[in-house]
């Protein structure tokens, strides 16, 4: 076939050569094609399947006009024939298959060099032996060797959506019952969620408006309890749970105001809910203790009693699985008071539930308790206990406790508040630290750390080749120079 | 002898060349093949290490196996291009004359210098003055002399194997780029292993070495330097070739990230002709006739690592041109869809 017993002979034995290398590639081309057909056709086969499990799944729901068996069948066949004539129609790309063949079959691209030879021979020494040995090599390996094993990848799937179709036909279902009892009972739950969260809300605004730091913090877990029951991020057996111990500290909030509303001793200024969360921590709270200022209750006091009254009825209805719609009572927008204790008399602004200590706004408004230590901040005036932190200070923080000796407390009888006795210097005493910021100078960056910024610049540029080769050395020594007294950088 | 007798004549041949070679050079199969194809595809290499790796050595063996004319440069810096390329010398002859008395004849003649050789050793290359070295510019393009308006040709085969030293920069003059485009291969030599070692001492410290064997004259040279430029390569692996020289050029379409970052300037037109014609001669030195990707890949940074210019924040970050190269032939891929 080399073509080496003259020159007649070898003409006809390369040309048998060619003829053998165009034979196998048309051959290779034939098997591409068919190969090709068949994975449009699995792929078309699988998506034809696809709208048919639509139909079979819709079956049940909706009276559909036709079979739906016969439209998956269809649809497959469909998908299955279009693929087939898409594939046939296809150019295939012969170099690119020559390429291919020679990766699969590692002959350094001798193949595809040997179908270019056939129609632009290179030189005269080595095209025929290489056309030769390309024909050799595709006549001793088969097509499906070349072409590597027939991959469907889609068509093992086609099996399990054909069960499916069977399964929905056989039992078949209705998707909006389904979907319409979940969505009853989702919603119930996101409407209690959302009445939670609108109560907390409101108690939110109320305590945050008169400093009240715990019923804060109860109106805020409300809040984010109704939120994620609104949002379903949690279960409605953990929003039971969570509910409980809201419900509990609610309750022994309401007891607390009932009862400080019940010692009486209204005062001006107000100290009574103060006085009424001492009793809830068990502290002496000195002389003026329960007694120190309960004053009278705003015209709010029933919208007050009406939240908690609506937040132990979302519970219920929590409880209870049932849904319904806020309840009424108030109007939309009207901000609840948490300060004010259930039907209490009408009460000065600026009350609060928290007892000095706690409630940083109320420092400095009247006259402290008795029994209470230093109420100022270190940094003033010691002499003046209970002067309010300078202008622009951020707030209070409280120290750790100092615990004076106990005092007496006497119990009066059910229903009566607490009474402590307790001399100047005995009992809680409270100390708080005063964080403030300084007066602004003006200066909007210390002069340290625009140094670096400058310097970091510097650095960029010299990175980038935009300082002159020359001019480095100079320009880093300048840097390295006012870097280390940077106080000097300004001349 | 047909295609496959000559295929197999060549590799039969090159490999008799790298036994005899191996005799005197441990090791650096590699390196003596790099060399062994610039001989082939008529090129020039320039071999780049530190001293002692071997370089003049494995040039000298090279003179010794090949039966053609050698000859060895010394370049320093008082070295002048007279000195390489030859000069016009005044010669006086003195003749009897007819009658009585001496006929004195005085003409010019031109003595020819080292560069007239098949085998051109130019040690230390960097070592000599920028004119000097350019004074083997016209040798190695052109395979010509021109000294005095008269233009000298250069015996075939020619080849130039040049030596420099990296670490010595005191007293040298750096190649300039357009001498180091004409050179085919940069090759650069390693430290060799402990076992290499052994081996370099046992032959170089017992007995008297035996004079290597001529295995290739001149004809042998030519015959597979033709044959080289036969061998058949596929239009996509040309274009594989091309696309890899124009890929480490900084603002081409095709550039890497590495390239556009670190590059200077990318490899000339000479780098992808050097590519396509060492992958030629790598194919047939495997016995194969036809080139591929991988002859291709396997020539990529001997043939481009000195046409790979880094700019300041390559050179600064210590990036090297065969990074830039294996990034080059890892990203280019080997071909594209057309259309």
């Amino acid at each position: 076939m080399s073509g080496r017993t003259g020159a007649g002979r070898g003409r006809t034995t390369q040309g048998t050569a060619r003829a053998e290398l165009m034979a196998r590639v048309h051959g290779l081309v034939r098997h591409a094609r068919r190969d090709l057909a068949a994975r449009r056709g699995s792929e078309g086969l699988f998506f034809g399947l696809i709208p048919g499990l639509l139909a079979a799944a819709l079956a049940g729901t909706f009276s559909l006009p036709f079979s739906a068996l016969g439209f998956a069948g269809c649809a497959a066949a469909a998908g299955a024939c279009a693929g087939i004539p898409i594939a046939l129609l296809r150019r295939i790309d012969v170099r690119r298959l020559l390429i291919d063949a020679d990766r699969s079959l590692g002959s350094r691209e001798l193949a595809s060099t040997a179908f270019e030879l056939v129609d632009a021979p290179w030189g005269e020494t080595f095209s025929d032996a290489v056309i030769d040995e390309a024909a050799a090599l595709m006549t001793r390996s088969s097509p499906r060797r070349i072409l590597g094993a027939l991959r469907l990848p889609l068509l093992p799937f086609a099996p399990a959506l054909v069960l499916l179709i069977a399964l929905a036909l056989i039992f078949p279902f209705n998707l909006r019952g389904l979907f319409a009892a979940r969505h009853a009972g989702m919603g119930e739950l996101a409407m209690i969620g959302e009445d939670l969260q609108s109560y907390g809300q409101r108690l939110q605004d109320s305590a945050r408006s008169q400093n009240l730091g715990r019923s804060l913090a109860l109106a805020q877990d409300l809040a984010k309890l109704g939120r994620e029951l609104a949002e379903g991020s949690i279960q409605k057996d953990e929003a039971l749970d969570r509910m409980a111990d809201v419900e509990r500290r609610l309750t022994a909030e309401y007891d607390l105001r009932l009862r400080a509303f019940n010692s009486g001793d209204p005062r001006p200024g107000g100290r009574g809910q103060a006085g009424a969360e001492d009793q809830t921590e068990g502290s002496a709270g000195g002389r003026g203790g329960l007694r120190d200022g309960f004053d009278s209750s705003s015209p709010g006091d029933d919208r007050g009693s009406q939240d908690l009254k609506d937040m132990g009825d979302a519970l219920k209805r929590l409880r209870q699985g049932q849904g319904a719609s806020p309840p009424s009572g108030r109007e939309q927008g009207e901000p609840p008071s948490m300060a004010q204790g259930p039907q209490a008399p009408p009460r000065q602004p600026g009350s609060g539930l928290l007892p000095p200590g706690n409630d940083s706004s109320e420092k400095g408004q009247g006259s402290p308790p008795q029994g209470y230590g230093s109420g100022a901040a270190p940094d003033s005036d010691p002499g003046q206990p209970g002067k309010k932190a300078p202008s622009g200070s951020p707030g209070l923080m409280p120290a750790p406790d100092t615990k004076g000796p106990p005092s007496r407390i006497e119990q009066g009888g059910r229903g009566s508040p607490l009474k402590a006795e307790a001399s100047p210097g005995q009992g809680d005493s409270t100390k708080f630290l005063v964080r403030a910021l300084p007066e602004w100078s003006g200066s909007r960056l210390p002069e340290d750390k625009q140094l670096r910024r400058y310097a970091q610049a510097v650095e960029s540029a010299l990175t980038r080749e935009e300082v002159p080769p020359r001019l480095k050395e100079y320009v880093k020594s300048y840097f390295t120079i006012i870097g280390v007294s940077g106080g000097d950088a300004r001349h | 002898m047909d295609a496959r007798e000559k295929s197999a004549w060549v590799k039969q041949s090159v490999f008799a060349l790298k036994q005899e070679i191996g005799r005197a050079i441990v090791g650096n199969e590699a390196i003596v093949e790099d060399v062994l194809l610039c001989l082939f595809c008529g090129g020039h290499a320039l071999l780049e290490g530190v001293p002692g790796l071997g370089k003049t050595t494995l040039i000298k063996c090279l003179g010794q196996v090949l039966d053609i004319a050698t000859s060895r440069i010394q370049f320093t810096p008082d070295l002048m291009p007279a000195d390489i390329i030859g000069t016009n010398v005044l010669i006086q002859e003195e003749t009897q004359a007819a009658g009585a008395g001496v006929d004195t004849r005085r003409f010019v003649r031109f003595q020819k210098g080292p560069v007239f050789a098949n085998v051109v050793l130019a040690d230390e290359i960097n070592r000599a003055t920028p004119k000097t070295q350019s004074a083997l510019l016209e040798a190695m393009q052109e395979q010509t002399v021109t000294v005095g308006g008269t233009t000298y040709a250069l015996d075939s085969p020619f080849i130039v194997l040049a030596t420099q030293n990296p670490i010595e920069m005191e007293g040298t003059y750096p190649l300039p780029e357009a001498q180091l485009d004409r050179f085919f291969f940069k090759i650069a030599l390693g430290y060799p292993s402990a076992e290499e070692i052994s081996a370099i001492i046992d032959r170089t410290t017992a007995g008297a070495q035996r004079p290597l064997k001529k295995i290739m004259d001149a004809d042998a040279i030519a015959r597979i330097k033709e044959l080289v430029r036969e061998v058949p390569m596929a239009a996509h692996v040309k274009d594989y070739a091309i696309r890899l020289g124009l890929a480490t050029r900084p603002g081409t379409p095709t550039a890497t990230e590495l390239v556009s970052r670190y590059a200077r300037y990318g490899a000339s037109p000479r780098g992808p002709q050097s590519l396509v014609l060492a992958a030629r001669a790598k194919a047939l030195f495997d016995g194969r006739m036809n080139a591929g990707f991988e002859d291709v890949k396997a020539v990529c940074r001997q043939a481009l690592r000195h046409r790979i210019l880094l700019n300041f924040e390559g050179e600064a970050e210590g990036i090297t041109p065969e990074q830039i190269i294996d990034d080059v032939r890892e990203r280019v891929p080997e071909t594209i869809e057309q259309g």
